[in-house]
């Protein structure tokens, strides 16, 4: 069904990253609009694309989020050992806005049919940033590793299944 | 008289004398205690690792159930093993002409007794002490009456009673709970006591560990966040067992909404994949900590809408979440499988439009068996009774004459009413064999 907006953009354009990293971006694809190349700037682009169906897009921004913040993200991860409380979370934005690109691209390789693609793009939220946390506006944090993993799940049920 | 007769006569009165008093108890009470029927025994057992197992009759058991208490035998069929029940009123519902309990058992179904517990926002008063030993009588009677009956699993001691509240998580409430708890396990010390608390949330975690030590099993009802519930729990300091007892469709409330405040409800293969992902994803995740799972729901309500919840329709069909559960139970389809819908296109779908304007609705699905599908339109306000905590909601009018051409085919003609409002077009495909997958969506009608 053609449905106006993607349920996730919906819920999910994350108000995480809000003091997303400074460092010096690479100049941006002539092709396409990174604005300032902040990770939540790249998330929001890439959920925006999702929504209106430019799922190479949303591929591409999703990449670049990681490109340039997966370093510290992988760092805020592994100075973790659960995820954290609701008033730490923000201090983790490189993890959350990575994590939720990853599973971002993920959503958009399952929409291309690429099911091998998207699920090594919902592995890696899984094994390299787990402790990754996006917000819904409706008023509580999800996590993009355990929706990954349900989607690793769905991908193996379609094909059981043949929905 | 000869010997074989005194043979027949030595066995037949005991047997005689059982069944007399078998018929007396059963006279007044109609399908729980009777003397002479062993009741199960179930505990949970912590071995040395610290997994938790529930034994049942001195057999591990892993809990395969729906929570529903109709289409019982559509649920063994699939490879459940047991059904949850809210209020012990639903035993006093029969199956097949036979009271619940005594249907269930025949088909090797456990029930997990939901005691109410009242609550709060319902105007339950947890101050006043008249109130107070009203409802442990009845939990009391309760469990006097079907405590000895071989279908019974564990006992469900309320359902949701610390939320939607003025108060949630009013220590009152778990107090309460654990002395009720105590009464119970008093009077059945055969059965665990499980508690149903909606979601995860640190506050109630705290409660329980601080005022409900009796508290045997936590039963979780998840939906969106469901499959982190394990990790949830364990990150709030619960490392007892666990069970989902309500999973399935993502709720109303959290899915994504129309401009005008209508929720977009998932469509049927959508909700199956989610029903399968969920349940495997638990019993995986989580081994030794859950005890197993409850689908929500083995029947059908009306909750935002009359589709929302139900893995059955109001008529009986199953829906592809019976065939996922089937699937996640067994690891086998079943023979017949309910109809898919690919695809349901309207140019008004999610849009607000003008009063009398004319449009299309095309529904495409599919039949795996190849079996002929029928077509049933149907065009509803949305609903207005909206309510928390899954309370009882009114089923909104439907306006048939909205559907212009085209009943019982793929695709529709209508003409959209004229008065202003929110409505839905449900579409439902029937494979005349069972199996149906039902759709809908919103549009809205500008003033």
């Amino acid at each position: 069904m053609n449905k106006p907006v993607s349920l996730f953009v919906i819920t999910c354009l994350t108000l995480l990253g809000c003091a997303s990293g400074s460092s010096s971006p690479a100049p941006a694809s002539a092709e396409l609009d990174y604005g300032d190349q902040t990770s939540v700037t790249l998330q929001v682009k890439g959920w925006e694309a999702l929504a209106a169906g430019q799922y190479e897009h949303a591929v591409k921004y999703t990449e670049r989020c990681a490109a340039l913040y997966q370093d510290q993200a992988k760092e805020m991860q592994n100075s973790l050992t659960a995820k954290p409380k609701k008033d730490d979370v923000h201090d983790y934005w490189a993890l959350n806005d990575v994590g939720t690109c990853y599973y971002i691209k993920g959503e958009a390789l399952m929409k291309l049919s690429r099911n091998s693609d998207a699920k090594a793009a919902y592995q890696t939220v899984i094994d390299h940033y787990g402790y990754s946390q996006a917000w819904d506006p409706k008023g509580w944090f999800w996590s993009p590793a355990d929706a990954a993993s349900q989607k690793i799940a769905i991908i193996d049920f379609r094909k059981s299944g043949d929905f | 008289m000869d010997r074989n007769a005194w043979i027949v006569s030595l066995f037949c009165l005991p047997v005689a004398m059982m069944l007399v008093s078998s018929v007396h108890v059963a006279a007044g009470d109609t399908q729980a205690t009777r003397e002479g029927t062993a009741g199960s025994r179930v505990e949970v057992r912590k071995d040395e690792s610290g997994a938790f197992t529930l034994i049942r009759n001195d057999q591990p058991y892993v809990v395969k159930g729906a929570g529903g208490l109709k289409h019982l035998r559509v649920l063994n069929e699939s490879g459940g093993n047991s059904i949850r029940t809210w209020g012990v009123e639903h035993l006093e519902q029969t199956y097949d002409g036979k009271p619940l309990l005594d249907a269930a058992h025949e088909l090797d179904i456990s029930v997990t007794i939901g005691l109410w517990v009242h609550h709060e926002r319902h105007g339950f008063e947890y101050e006043d002490p008249a109130s107070i030993e009203r409802q442990r009588n009845q939990i009391r009677n309760a469990v006097l009456k079907y405590k000895d009956h071989p279908a019974v699993l564990m006992w469900g001691l309320g359902n949701e009673m610390e939320a939607f509240g003025p108060r949630q998580n009013n220590p009152l409430v778990w107090q309460e709970l654990n002395h009720l708890a105590g009464i119970i396990k008093d009077i059945d010390p055969h059965h665990p006591v499980m508690t149903v608390v909606a979601g995860t949330r640190q506050e109630t975690i705290d409660s329980i560990k601080q005022h409900y030590p009796r508290i045997d099993i936590l039963g979780v009802n998840a939906y969106g966040g469901a499959t982190g519930t394990g990790q949830a729990l364990l990150d709030m300091g619960w490392d007892g067992p666990y069970m989902l007892t309500e999973f399935g469709t993502n709720g109303h409330w959290e899915v994504a909404k129309t401009g005008w405040g209508a929720p977009i409800e998932p469509d049927p293969s959508s909700k199956a994949e989610t029903f399968y992902s969920v349940y495997t994803l638990d019993r995986d995740n989580n081994a030794g900590r859950t005890l197993g799972s409850y689908a929500f729901l083995w029947g059908h309500k009306q909750e935002a809408t009359a589709t929302w919840f139900g893995m059955f329709l109001s008529s009986g069909e199953k829906q592809p979440a019976v065939d996922a559960m089937s699937f996640a139970w067994t690891g086998e389809w079943p023979a017949n499988r309910a109809p898919t819908i690919r695809s349901l296109e309207s140019s008004i779908a999610y849009k607000t439009v003008k009063p009398a304007a004319r449009a299309h609705a095309e529904v495409e699905a599919a039949d795996r068996e190849g079996d002929t599908l029928r077509y049933v339109w149907d065009v509803r306000a949305e609903s207005s009774d909206r309510r928390t905590g899954g309370d009882a909601e009114a089923v909104p009018p439907s306006f048939p004459d909205v559907i212009r051409s085209g009943q019982g085919t793929r695709r529709v003609s209508l003409k959209l009413p004229r008065r202003a409002g929110a409505y839905r077009v449900f579409v439902t495909v029937f494979d005349g064999k069972g199996g149906a997958a039902a759709h809908n969506f919103p549009f809205n009608v500008e003033k």
